[in-house]
């Protein structure tokens, strides 16, 4: 095949792609609205099976028949969950004004700075213990610390990691967030947490920033503004966690040969979509948006997310980890228990007992 | 020997600029006023001023355990005053209330319905218009 018929067939593949993530996102919805007009009719007012997760299923039965048909592949250029939810952050900052996204966000970085330093170190020794590679080590801490697959991918890029080991990563991220988009709103729910409190267990838990919106979502509207800005605030540490992971490769594991890293690559990685969504809400706060106009931006931020969760189920694949073997899956479920706990913890004091996201 | 070039947007730029594409688009009214509904409760011996956005197609429905004995106003032109009233325990119009009559003129582009009510029970006046979209699919998580 000529480069010329790749770029053709890549091209197809996200026309055809995009048609159809819209076609599942509409499924989503008429599921969503099915479920929710049955709970009704039980009595029950909230449907407690909010759409991401009816998202996510779909996403992996779609998963299941385009991997059976061979269709998979073709596709995949249009299962782009990370932008699909980008965007979607960006025109959240519709819901939240300025002094909202500096009360969140200061305790949200607070609880970054804690949770981002606890679970990296733990993570990296916890690795060491079950004598995984130096690079493995890195994209996984900072996979569980930070925000799961881009994190995982900027730090493979500083510390020059294996593909394998990334794919590998990514699956376990996903793999994990799945169950705690889901079991996380009901044990929030189980113990009482007011929102806020829940919100900022999400995002400081769970690694995928969908999930984390996912789980928010379930929760209700204020869990789901908190567990983003949370999750935005501790996306914002990447490129210092990219840098100084590629300093300490330089200096300790290449022992100072190759390239030195310099501090422009902190702004590198920095997720620039954040800044998007701090632009959006300092809109929103100078009341640009009238009510239904701002209520037409959260439907369309609605449209984004559905995509993204359906793209959840979509990317999911077994393969990589069955290659990994036992040991790299059991650290990152270790790292990920003590994340939950430990975020439990700080997202209790901080949002909770200092009340800094009120 | 020809060097191409190629522009690359990483996916965070393209995020931000499709983002900030849509609030502008949408949010700054680039499409219109976006879905509205309006809901005046009018008590006996009040008066009411609504400004809403000018435009076709309103659906207007009335709260009354009277029949409404009028034709309700759909097309709403920028500038101008729409008046009800209720006597003798029907709903009544009346076209083009001078703004005098107003407090204060309709802002731009928007338009007035002017609410009285001299009968002896409240009622409630709704207006709703459709959201900006109107691709059906567009809704599809608000219904």
């Amino acid at each position: 095949m000529t480069q010329q018929e790749t770029q053709s067939t890549k091209w197809a593949g996200l026309l055809v792609g995009l048609v159809l993530l819209i076609i599942l996102v509409v499924l989503v919805a008429e599921a969503d609205k099915w479920i929710a007009d049955s709970f009704k009719a039980q009595g029950v007012s909230k449907n407690p099976l909010e759409y991401p997760l009816t998202a996510v299923v779909i996403g992996l039965i779609a998963n299941a028949v385009l991997r059976v048909t061979g269709l998979y592949t073709f596709i995949r250029p249009a299962v782009r969950t990370e932008l699909f939810l980008k965007i979607g952050l960006v025109l959240l900052g519709a819901r939240i004004s300025l002094g909202d996204l500096l009360a969140k966000g200061t305790g949200g970085l607070i609880q970054a700075l804690i949770m981002v330093a606890s679970v990296f170190l733990f993570t990296w020794w916890l690795a060491g213990r079950f004598k995984l590679p130096e690079t493995l080590k890195a994209v996984m801490a900072s996979a569980v610390s930070v925000c799961g697959v881009s994190a995982a991918i900027a730090a493979a890029g500083a510390v020059q990691a294996r593909k394998e080991e990334v794919s590998y990563i990514t699956t376990l991220v996903i793999l994990t967030a799945l169950p705690l988009m889901v079991l996380m709103p009901w044990l929030a729910d189980v113990m009482g947490l007011n929102p806020t409190v829940a919100g900022a267990w999400f995002g400081g838990n769970i690694d995928t920033t969908a999930a984390v919106v996912g789980a928010g979502t379930i929760y209700g509207p204020e869990a789901q503004q908190v567990a983003a800005v949370v999750k935005l605030a501790q996306n914002v540490m990447i490129g210092v966690v990219a840098f100084l992971l590629a300093l300490y490769f330089a200096m300790v594991v290449n022992r100072g040969e190759g390239e030195r890293p310099t501090p422009i690559m902190i702004w590198q990685r920095f997720p620039k979509f954040v800044l998007g969504f701090v632009v959006v809400s300092i809109l929103a706060s100078l009341d640009m948006f009238t009510p239904a106009l701002a209520a037409e931006i959260d439907t369309a931020n609605k449209w984004f997310f559905a995509l993204a969760f359906v793209c959840i189920g979509l990317d999911f694949t077994l393969a990589e980890l069955r290659k990994a073997g036992w040991k790299p899956t059991a650290v990152y479920m270790g790292a990920t228990v003590f994340n939950t706990i430990l975020a439990l913890i700080v997202a209790t004091v901080i949002f909770g007992v200092l009340g800094l996201g009120a | 020997m020809t060097v191409q070039r190629r522009f690359n947007l990483s996916e965070d730029w393209l995020a931000t600029l499709i983002g900030l594409g849509i609030v502008a688009i949408i949010g700054f009214g680039l499409l219109g006023p976006g879905g509205q509904s309006k809901t005046t409760v009018v008590e006996p011996g009040a008066t009411q001023v609504v400004d809403l956005p000018a435009g076709d197609g309103w659906r207007v429905t009335a709260e009354v355990d009277f029949a409404p004995d009028t034709t309700a106003f759909t097309l709403l032109t920028a500038g101008l005053v729409y008046q009800y009233g209720c006597q003798d325990g029907n709903l009544t119009t009346a076209d083009g209330v001078p703004n005098a009559l107003t407090v204060e003129p309709p802002p731009p582009g928007m338009a007035q319905l002017w609410l009285s009510n001299t009968c002896d029970r409240a009622y409630s006046l709704t207006y709703k218009h459709d959201s900006i979209l109107r691709w059906p699919l567009f809704g599809i998580f608000t219904r």
